[in-house]
């Protein structure tokens, strides 16, 4: 079945249609053709095609079986200790039904996991070492730890250039008869800084607008998604309007389903860009870290949020 | 609190005979069982009386665990040893029907038995004589009602103590405060007291009858209008809330009394320090720091103005809960839909939610909304 998001449509079905990492590709295909996998370590930045690779591995071992023999989790979703125990546990205790006498599992994001999952994640890569193989991805493998690496072949995934982008979306031009001008291929690239899943949702919301996609008709579609509800926010506190702040805070939190992470990360960034008096915005930054300390050790989100905007106010 | 200030000698509360009565059983070693509507005399009539017939005094009260085990080796303990000072023990056991189904398992019957065997100074408080869980106790013990104070009485009390704090009142007005009290002579004490911080002059304009409403209310008034560290800190202690709930409210109308930006500042530094203690007691299950978050988020806010207010805006509950809620039934529906675009294209559930506004214009595609299986619900929720 193929699917009508793009980023599914576009996802290279075999080796050969991967664009970037080729020696990856290379080593992998060779592996995968002896049929002797290690467990894998992916590491890169998001949207170069480390899931993608892993669906491909499952695919060319099992053929059409792939699906009852290859797991796939997300562990941003749930970065507990029970994922561990639970859906990979289960998996890994039956046997693989195929020619191939392991299965694969696919943890994605896997430095997102908890210290405690990852020591049980050891233990169950040895356990089930001989009717299971581990593909994990994580952006940062210094996340990881140690042991976890060690029991790893680690491949290491590199962005994309501008060449790998531009192939990719001269195709989508010409299958999706739109047209792309030269700015526009422009922004595409530094927009996305070569994570593929993100141009292509931007380009394939954007052509649901129009046909012929320009570096205006991007930029809209851009600072759309953007969060500049909290911009105002600070502006509201700044002019000492508080009772405004603290509502638009609120709604703003709960309409876009926004954690008080979230938020708090959106107004240091905010703050930084922002032309204000030196000395300020230290001081402002200073309160942002201690708030986001107290977030992280388990305060409420939004007294403290609040505390941080009527500092603003002074 | 003039409630404590104000605290009556024996023979000044009104109910002299019901007073009388006790002294008698008391001295045959009878059981006695008061019951009555909060704030009409009781729990003070027994140390009052404590006090003038040189008993010990044990209070027990709901803040005491009083399972079956507390209540044997307490009670036991009591009624055998002679007290410290070579007098005589009474053991008051205050709020009896609030002992509690689980917490205090077995702790009514513990009572019923020792009472039932051993020959004590016993004195027990409840309100509602008609609950079932006191029922075998009931036939163990002398029953004496402490009916609500008339509204004469009450307002006699009030006057007594508006002229020894120099309050200006007329007539009419303490006996609205008196009868909107319903019996309640605690809660008619601290209606004045409330209501006249503002200037030593007694003004009712904004009073609510007494219920849970009022109390907060009332500890809010004092809270914002008052300056004074011991009237605010003590101003939470007798409200039928959960700490975290006066937390809410007193959040909520903070910038509605305070205008000032630095007083607003401030105010709202000692509610979030208070707010850490909250989530330390969380961690660490160490709840001595409540009284850091409950003098935080009282005095702390109290003493964060720099002069009262004298505008009174109209207190109101927070309407922050309900929203989460309402937002949380909307968002339901967008973490479906990222859930099926997980699945589908390979990204984790908070990838699609952050991506969402993209999504959002292309997923309603008839040959998508297929392949996604949206429902109808979602398709609506898309459409928005």
């Amino acid at each position: 079945m193929t699917s009508d998001i793009w980023t599914e449509k576009y996802r290279p079905k075999k080796f050969e249609e991967i664009i970037g990492q080729k020696e990856i590709v290379l080593r992998i295909k060779s592996l995968v053709e002896k049929k002797s996998l290690p467990h894998c370590l992916f590491a890169g930045p998001a949207g170069v095609g480390k899931t993608t690779l892993a669906t491909i591995i499952a695919k060319e071992l099992f053929d059409e079986n792939w699906k009852p023999n290859f797991l796939e989790l997300n562990a941003s979703d749930d970065r507990g200790i029970g994922i561990i125990r639970n859906e990979i546990k289960n998996f890994a205790r039956t046997m693989s039904l195929a020619k191939i006498p392991f299965k694969i599992i696919f943890l994605d994001e896997c430095d997102s996991l908890t210290r405690d999952a990852q020591q049980a994640l050891r233990r169950t890569m040895e356990q089930y070492s001989r009717s299971t193989r581990f593909i994990l991805s994580c952006n940062f493998s210094s996340k990881l730890i140690d042991p976890i690496k060690s029991r790893c072949s680690i491949f290491r995934f590199k962005p994309l250039t501008k060449e790998n982008v531009d192939e990719i979306i001269k195709k989508i031009k010409n299958e999706e008869s739109i047209e792309i001008d030269e700015d526009a291929t422009k922004i595409l690239f530094e927009y996305s800084q070569g994570d593929l899943r993100k141009l292509e949702n931007l380009l394939q919301s954007t052509s649901s607008v129009t046909n012929k996609i320009t570096k205006k008709e991007l930029e809209e579609i851009i600072s759309f998604a953007q969060p500049k509800d909290v911009q105002e926010i600070i502006n509201l506190a700044l002019n000492k309007d508080f009772q405004n702040a603290k509502r638009k805070l609120l709604n703003t939190m709960l309409n876009q389903g926004l954690s008080g992470l979230d938020i708090i990360k959106e107004i240091q960034k905010q703050i930084i860009n922002m032309e204000i008096e030196d000395n300020k915005k230290l001081e402002m930054i200073e309160q942002c870290g201690e708030i986001e300390f107290r977030l992280v050790e388990g305060s409420d989100e939004f007294v403290q949020l609040q505390s941080l905007l009527a500092s603003f106010t002074r | 609190m003039w409630t404590d200030k104000y605290i009556p000698e024996l023979k000044e509360i009104p109910h002299q005979r019901e007073i009388d009565l006790i002294i008698q059983y008391l001295k045959e070693k009878i059981p006695v069982l008061l019951y009555g509507p909060t704030g009409v005399g009781k729990t003070t009539s027994i140390i009052k009386i404590a006090k003038d017939h040189n008993y010990e005094l044990l209070e027990i009260n709901a803040s005491d665990k009083r399972n079956k085990s507390e209540i044997e080796t307490l009670i036991g303990n009591a009624t055998q040893q002679l007290s410290l000072f070579g007098g005589k023990k009474l053991i008051l056991l205050d709020e009896i029907d609030g002992l509690s189904g689980t917490q205090d398992k077995g702790g009514i019957a513990a009572l019923t038995k020792i009472i039932s065997k051993t020959k004590a100074h016993i004195v027990m408080t409840c309100n509602e004589i008609e609950n079932d869980k006191i029922k075998s106790l009931k036939k163990k013990c002398k029953i004496i009602e402490f009916k609500p104070n008339t509204t004469q009485e009450i307002s006699l009390i009030l006057k007594e103590i508006a002229k020894k704090e120099n309050i200006t009142f007329k007539d009419s007005e303490i006996s609205s405060l008196a009868r909107r009290s319903n019996g309640d002579i605690r809660g008619a004490i601290i209606d004045l007291q409330v209501n006249s911080t503002l200037e030593n002059n007694l003004d009712l304009t904004d009073l609510s009858n007494r219920e849970n409403k009022g109390e907060i209310i009332n500890a809010l008034t004092l809270i914002f209008k008052s300056k004074d560290f011991n009237t605010t800190s003590q101003s939470l202690t007798n409200i039928d809330l959960d700490p975290n709930e006066c937390f809410l409210w007193i959040e909520y109308n903070l910038p509605k009394e305070y205008t000032k930006t630095e007083d607003i500042y401030q105010g709202i530094k000692k509610l979030s320090k208070a707010d850490i203690f909250k989530s330390r007691i969380i961690r660490r299950q160490y709840f001595r720091f409540l009284i850091y978050q409950s003098i935080l988020m009282t005095a702390g806010v109290a003493l964060a103005k720099k002069e009262k207010y004298s505008l009174k805006p109209s207190y109101k509950k927070t309407s922050r809960l309900l929203k989460i809620w309402m937002a949380n039934q909307r968002n339901h529906k967008k973490k479906l839909i990222a859930e099926k675009i997980s699945i589908h294209t390979h990204c984790s559930i908070n990838h699609a939610i952050k991506t969402y506004p993209h999504y959002k214009k292309f997923l309603v595609k008839k040959s998508i909304i297929k392949q996604l299986d949206l429902s109808d619900d979602e398709i609506e929720y898309l459409n928005k």
